[in-house]
């Protein structure tokens, strides 16, 4: 300790040790704090509120019925230019539930990953 | 029809041991992420980052579990299949999450007083040792 430390005179840490202590006790409590507000958020919100799982039932619909119909639309308009009978519409249409199926795929995936993120609490 | 297998949790810091047993998942926070260990994990060793480790353990009845939490400031885990050793310098064990938070700001706020105290008398001292030696100087030169 020296007579002219101003550091002690102002009330200041006086060296590292001090300061690592405030910190880590300031750390922890910060991660507690954290991981408390984690759990109880997903316990009040465990999946979803039924409004938004309203909504994604409907974005979902979507997701099927869109692209067959959409392709088979585009499909019909090929046929009347081409003279080709129901066959591009047929094709197309094909290809339109194969692109929705994808798209429903991954939509049921990320909903998956929600619920199951939701039900560690919000931890990994 | 064979209970779920289990594991011991010991938990060691300089000052005491506590072993924890039945334990059937263990989870604590380190440099990378989370990590959950269950029975019978492969042998390995992890860095443990300051936070709260959530112990679960088998209950009385079937089908029970009993959640505990505990906060670590850092250390290290050893994991092998049937026991998982957390060496920390500072560890602390509460039922709940509310519980252990309440605790470790009571804590804090113990520790931030006794170093507010300590500074003040650092400085009284400091402050007496200056007039000291201003005398003393005084005295030497006339």
């Amino acid at each position: 300790m020296t007579a002219t430390d101003p550091q002690a005179a102002a009330g200041q840490p006086r060296d590292a040790g001090d300061r690592r202590a405030s910190e880590s006790d300031r750390l922890l409590v910060e991660r507690v704090r954290r991981q408390h507000e984690l759990r109880e958020k997903a316990r009040r919100e465990p999946v979803g509120s039924l409004w938004r799982t309203v909504a994604h039932v409907g974005t979902l619909g979507w997701l099927i019925a869109l692209p067959p119909v959409a392709c088979a639309f585009l499909g019909h308009l090929l046929d009347m230019r081409l003279g080709t009978g129901i066959a591009m519409a047929l094709g197309l249409m094909l290809v339109g539930l194969s692109i929705g199926g994808y798209f429903y795929w991954r939509a049921i995936q990320e909903t998956s990953d929600q619920v199951e993120r939701a039900s560690r609490g919000g931890q990994p | 029809m064979s209970a779920s297998p289990t594991m011991t949790v010991v938990v060691a810091t300089p000052d005491r041991q506590r072993i924890i047993e039945d334990v059937v998942r263990v989870r604590f926070e380190a440099p990378d992420g989370h990590r959950g260990v269950l029975p019978g994990h492969e042998p390995a060793l992890a860095s443990l980052r300051s936070g709260a480790i959530h112990v679960t353990r088998r209950g009385e009845r079937p089908g029970e579990e009993l959640e505990s939490f505990l906060a670590s400031e850092g250390g290290l885990a050893s994991i092998s299949p049937t026991e998982v050793r957390l060496l920390s310098r500072w560890a602390a064990e509460e039922e709940t999450l509310e519980a252990l938070l309440a605790r470790l700001e009571r804590r804090a706020a113990s520790r931030r007083r006794v170093e507010h105290e300590a500074r003040a008398v650092l400085a009284r001292h400091d402050a007496a040792l200056r007039r000291a030696l201003a005398a003393l100087q005084r005295e030497v030169h006339g």
